[in-house]
C-alpha cells in the first residue's frame, strides 16, 4: 500500500509535511497509463460491483495503490498536486471499463482538492499520519447544526454520498441554527463570513465528519450508476470541531483558508467551477465505452436477413450500423475534447487569476457548469446511437451495452448536468448578477 | 364471467361453421376505447409485479379477454370482432398508459389472431377452434426454424426467440426455412399447437420486462399442410385468407399490418411518462439551493424549464398518437382501395407505413427522454413509472421492425427500387 510508505517531517516553519514517494517522479502519462491497464479487470467487475451496490473494496485498492485518489491532492500532504485536466483523464480511462467505479474515483479522487480548501489545523487533521482520505460528500447544505464550545453540533439526513461505503471521511453541508446564528465563528473565516453575518444572512458549514459517527441508510436502488453506492446518511448531534467546519460564505467569496494554506493556484478555484468539471470524466467514460463495446459488436455480430438467416457478413458491412458507430464516435471525441480543454482552462485561468487576488465572475464560474451540462448531453446521445446500432440482444441483463445506457442515463439526472438549470443558471448569472461582459449589465449601469 | 361461454355455433347458407361472440353486432370501436381507459389505474397500480412475474399477469390477461380486446381484429367468422387497425391502436394507446408490456403483449397477441386469418380455411377453423380463441406469439422470420417436406405436410425444427405473450399462447407462430431439392430454401410459416413446443425461461432485460418474450423450442413436429403458408404467398398478397374472407382488413398485407401492430404500446408508454410528469409537476416541491437546501412552497410545475420540458414531451407523445391513429385509417382505408381496384399494395406503399411508424417510435424515444430529464434523479429509483417507461420505451425500440434504421432503409430500397 502507497499510504504506509508516506514520509512525515516537520518543516523548519514547524509545519507538518507528508511526502508521497512518487511525488516527484509521477507523471500524467504514468497515471494514464496505469488507469490503462486496469481497464480489463475493472471490466470483469462490473457486474459484481453493481450488484455490491458499492465500490468493490478491491478497486479501491487498485485506485489507492495507483495513487489516483492523491492526483489533485496537496503536495504537503502526501498528494501529487496536478491539474484537474489530469484526474479527468484517468477517470476517462477508469469509466471505459466501469461506469460506477469511475464516477466514485472522480468524486473521491476529487475531494482530495477539497480537503485541501480547510485551514491548516483542519487539513493536519483530514489528512493525518498518511494522507489517505476518501471523502464522500453531500454539499447541498441540507444539515442543520448548532454552535457548540470549541465547535458544531451537527444533525440532518443527506441524500446521494457516492461512495460512502468504502470512505473514510462524509462531508455535508449544514445550516448554522439558533440565536448564535448572528455570531460569527471567526475562528478562520475572516473577514468573508464577518460580512455575511453582519448582513444578518444564513450562515452554512460544510463539515467533515468520521463515517463512524454518522448512519448510512441502504437506499440506493436505482436504474443506473448501481456501484456508486450512493446512500443516503443521518448525523444526530454529531460534535463537529471549527478546524472541520468550512464556511460556505468563504467557498462563495472564492477565500477558502486552504488558498493561503498552498501556493498552488488550484486551491483557490471556485468549487462549483472545480465539481462541474470533477465527476463529468465519468461520462465520456461510460460514453467511449459504448463506443467500444459497439466497435466489438459491429466486427462479431452477424447479420441476419429476413429469409437466409444467417448471411456470413457482420453489422459492421450495414450502413445504417457504420452511420451510429460512427456518430457516436465523433460525440464522444467531442465531449473528451471539450472535457479536457474545460479541465486546462480552469487551471491555466486559475494560474492568472489566483496570484492577482482576482475571482471569476459568477457567469465565468457557471460556464463551467454549463459546459459539463453540454459535455454530458453529448454522451447521453453517443450512448443513445450505440444503443440504437446494437439491438435487442444487447438490452439483455448483463450486456455491457445495457449497463452503460442504464448509466449515463441516470447519470444525466445529476442536477449539475441538467442542461434546463445549468442553462438558467447561467443566464441569471450573466444578466442578472454581474458580469463585465453581459450588454443587460452595461446597459442598466449607464 | 367468461365471454368465450356465450359464443354460438350456427351454420351459414353455404354450410360453414360460424361461431360468433355474443358482442359481434353491439361493440363499438367507443366502447373498446372505454373498456381500455377503464383498466388504466389497475394496470398501473400492476406494472410492477408484471415486471417481475415477467410475463403478462393472469390478472391482466383475464380482464384483456372479458374485454374482448384479443377480438378487435379477428374474423367474425371466427368469433371476432372484425374492426380495423384503429380499434386496435386506440385501445392500445389506452393500455400503454397503464402498463407498456401488458399494451405489447396485447398488440402481438391480437395483431397475430390478424395473423392466422392469413392461413387456409382449414387451419382456421382449426387454429380459431369453438371459442375464436387464438392466441399465438410469433417468429414470422424464416431465421428461426428448419422444414421438409413430408407426406401431407411438414416436418418442423427450430428454436424462436422473443416470443411475446407465450405464457398466455394456446398455439405458436413459427417462421422456417422449407428444404429444397433444386435451390434457394423457401421462407415458409407455420401454426404449431402449444403442447408441442417448449418454452425456454430466458427473458431477462433491461426493459419490456412483463412481456416475457421467451423463447420457443420445437423437435421434429409434423405440421399439417392446412397449417403452412408460404412467405411467397405473403409478399405477393394472394394468401388464402385474403381470399376467404371479403373484408379488405385481410388484404392488409403483411409488412403493412405488423408494422404498425404494437406501435401503439409505445404511443401509450409515451402518454404514460407525459401523465407521470404531469403529476410529479403538481407534487415535486422545488427545493432551494443550498443554505439550508429545504423545499419551497414552489412546485416544480413552477420553473419555466419544467413546463419547457413537460410542453415538449407532451407535443411529441400528442404528435405520436395522431400519426398512429391516422396511419393506422391511411393504411385501412388503402386497402380497401386496392380491394376494389383489384390491384396489390406497392412495395413503396407499404414501406411509407413502415417508415411512418418508425417515426413514430422514434418521437415516443425522444418523449421519455425528456421526461426522464425533467424529472431528476428522484425518478431513477428502480420502479418508478418514469424511469420503468424510459427503459420500456428505449428497449423497444430496438425491435428490427421498428427501427428508424430499418425504416429509411426499407422505404428507401422501395422507393429506389434498389
Amino acid at each position: 500500500m502507497t499510504s504506509t510508505a508516506v514520509r512525515r517531517e516537520i518543516d523548519a516553519q514547524g509545519r507538518r509535511i507528508l511526502t508521497h514517494p512518487e511525488a516527484e517522479t509521477i507523471t500524467r502519462e504514468l497515471l494514464i497509463e496505469r488507469a490503462r491497464a486496469m481497464v480489463p479487470a475493472l471490466r470483469e467487475r462490473a457486474p459484481a460491483t453493481e450488484e455490491a451496490r458499492q465500490l468493490l473494496p478491491e478497486t479501491v485498492r487498485a485506485f489507492a495503490d495507483a495513487g489516483f485518489f492523491r492526483i489533485v491532492q496537496p503536495k504537503r500532504y502526501g498528494g501529487f498536486e496536478m491539474g484537474i485536466d489530469v484526474l479527468e483523464e484517468v477517470v476517462i480511462e477508469v469509466g471505459r471499463g466501469c461506469g460506477s467505479s469511475a464516477w466514485c474515483l472522480a468524486i473521491l479522487g476529487g475531494h482530495t482538492w477539497w480537503s485541501g480548501l480547510f485551514d491548516e489545523a483542519g487539513q493536519d487533521v483530514l489528512f493525518g499520519e498518511d494522507g489517505h482520505v476518501i471523502m464522500a460528500t453531500n454539499l447541498s447544505g441540507n444539515g442543520r447544526c448548532k454552535r457548540v464550545d470549541g465547535g458544531y453540533e451537527l444533525s440532518g439526513r443527506f441524500v446521494y454520498l457516492s461512495g460512502c461505503d468504502v470512505a473514510n471521511w462524509l462531508c455535508v453541508g449544514a445550516m448554522l441554527e439558533g440565536p448564535e446564528q448572528q455570531a460569527t465563528s471567526n475562528r478562520q473565516q475572516g473577514e468573508a463570513q464577518g460580512s455575511a453575518a453582519e448582513a444578518g444572512e444564513a450562515q452554512w458549514f460544510y463539515m467533515a465528519v468520521r463515517p463512524e459517527a454518522m448512519t448510512i441508510l441502504d437506499d440506493w436502488h436505482m436504474l443506473g450508476l448501481r456501484g456508486t453506492g450512493s446512500k443516503s446518511v443521518t448525523a444526530d448531534r454529531v460534535f463537529v470541531p471549527d478546524c472541520l467546519a468550512l464556511s460556505q460564505t468563504a467557498i462563495a467569496a472564492q477565500e477558502p483558508p486552504g488558498r493561503y494554506v498552498h501556493t498552488n493556484p488550484l486551491y483557490a478555484a471556485p468549487m462549483l467551477a472545480f465539481l462541474s468539471i470533477e465527476t463529468t470524466g465519468a461520462a465520456v467514460g461510460i460514453a467511449q465505452q459504448a463506443v467500444d463495446i459497439l466497435e466489438e459488436i459491429g466486427a462479431s455480430k452477424p447479420v441476419r436477413t429476413r429469409e437466409a438467416g444467417l448471411t456470413g457478413a457482420t453489422q459492421s458491412s450495414l450502413p445504417s450500423f457504420r452511420r451510429h458507430l460512427a456518430e457516436a464516435k465523433s460525440l464522444a471525441s467531442a465531449a473528451k475534447v471539450l472535457l479536457v480543454d474545460e479541465a486546462r482552462k480552469l487551471v491555466t485561468t486559475m494560474q492568472v487569476y489566483a496570484p492577482q487576488g482576482r475571482k471569476l465572475a459568477p457567469d465565468q464560474i457557471v460556464e463551467y457548469g454549463l459546459g459539463a451540462a453540454r459535455l454530458v448531453d453529448l454522451c447521453v446521445q453517443a450512448v443513445d446511437h450505440c444503443f440504437a446500432a446494437a439491438g435487442t440482444s444487447s438490452t439483455f441483463l448483463g450486456q455491457r451495452m445495457e449497463r452503460c445506457w442504464r448509466d449515463m442515463h441516470m447519470l444525466s439526472t445529476h442536477n449539475v448536468y441538467r442542461l434546463d438549470l445549468m442553462g438558467e443558471r447561467w443566464a441569471s448569472a450573466y444578466f442578472d448578477a454581474g458580469s463585465a461582459a453581459s450588454p443587460v449589465k452595461g446597459a442598466s449601469g449607464a | 364471467m367468461s365471454t368465450t361461454l356465450n359464443i354460438t355455433i350456427t351454420e351459414d347458407a353455404r354450410g360453414r361453421r360460424v361461431i360468433t361472440h355474443p358482442e359481434a353486432d353491439t361493440i363499438t370501436r367507443a366502447e373498446l376505447v372505454r373498456r381500455a381507459r377503464q383498466l388504466i389505474p389497475a394496470l398501473r397500480a400492476r406494472a410492477a409485479a408484471s415486471e417481475a412475474a415477467r410475463r403478462l399477469l393472469p390478472e391482466t390477461f383475464e380482464d384483456f379477454t372479458r374485454a374482448g380486446f384479443f377480438r378487435i381484429c379477428q374474423p367474425r367468422r371466427f368469433g371476432g370482432f372484425e374492426m380495423g387497425m384503429g380499434a386496435l391502436q386506440e385501445v392500445l394507446v389506452e393500455i400503454g398508459r397503464g402498463c407498456v408490456s401488458s399494451a405489447w403483449n396485447l398488440g402481438i397477441l391480437t395483431g397475430h389472431a390478424w395473423w392466422a386469418s392469413q392461413f387456409s380455411e382449414d387451419g382456421q377453423v382449426e387454429v380459431f377452434g369453438d371459442e375464436g380463441v387464438a392466441l399465438l406469439p410469433t417468429g414470422i422470420f424464416g431465421a428461426g426454424g428448419r422444414a421438409r417436406r413430408v407426406e401431407g405436410g411438414y416436418e418442423l425444427s427450430g428454436r424462436w426467440a422473443y416470443q411475446s405473450g407465450v405464457d398466455v399462447a394456446n398455439w405458436y407462430g413459427c417462421g422456417a426455412l422449407l428444404e429444397s431439392e433444386d435451390g434457394a430454401p423457401a421462407g415458409i410459416t407455420f401454426i404449431v399447437p402449444r403442447s408441442e413446443g417448449v418454452i425456454e425461461d430466458d427473458w431477462h432485460t433491461m426493459g419490456m420486462r412483463g412481456t416475457g418474450s421467451k423463447s420457443v423450442v420445437v423437435e421434429k413436429t409434423f405440421v399439417p399442410e392446412r397449417r403452412a403458408m408460404l412467405l411467397a404467398d405473403v409478399d405477393a398478397q394472394t394468401t388464402p385468407g385474403s381470399k376467404l374472407h371479403a373484408n379488405p382488413l385481410y388484404s392488409t398485407p403483411l409488412f403493412a399490418f405488423i408494422s404498425i401492430e404494437v406501435t401503439g404500446a409505445a404511443v401509450g408508454g409515451a402518454l404514460g411518462a407525459v401523465d407521470a410528469l404531469e403529476e410529479l409537476g403538481r407534487t415535486k416541491p422545488v427545493r432551494s439551493r443550498g443554505g439550508g437546501g429545504g423545499e419551497t412552497p414552489a412546485m416544480q410545475s413552477s420553473l419555466p424549464s419544467f413546463r419547457r420540458r413537460l410542453g415538449e414531451a407532451k407535443s411529441l407523445a400528442d404528435a405520436a398518437r395522431s400519426l398512429l391513429l391516422s396511419e393506422s385509417e391511411r393504411l385501412m382505408t388503402l386497402s380497401a382501395e386496392c380491394k376494389a381496384a383489384g390491384r396489390k399494395m406497392t412495395r413503396e406503399e407499404i414501406a411509407e407505413v413502415t417508415l411512418r411508424q418508425t417515426r413514430c417510435i422514434d418521437l415516443c424515444v425522444q418523449t421519455v427522454r425528456q421526461v426522464f430529464v425533467a424529472a431528476g434523479t428522484s425518478a431513477t429509483v428502480t420502479g418508478h413509472p418514469i424511469e420503468r417507461n424510459l427503459r420500456d420505451v428505449y428497449t423497444l425500440s430496438t425491435h428490427r421492425v421498428l427501427s428508424l434504421d430499418n425504416g429509411a432503409e426499407a422505404w428507401a430500397t422501395a422507393h429506389y427500387g434498389v
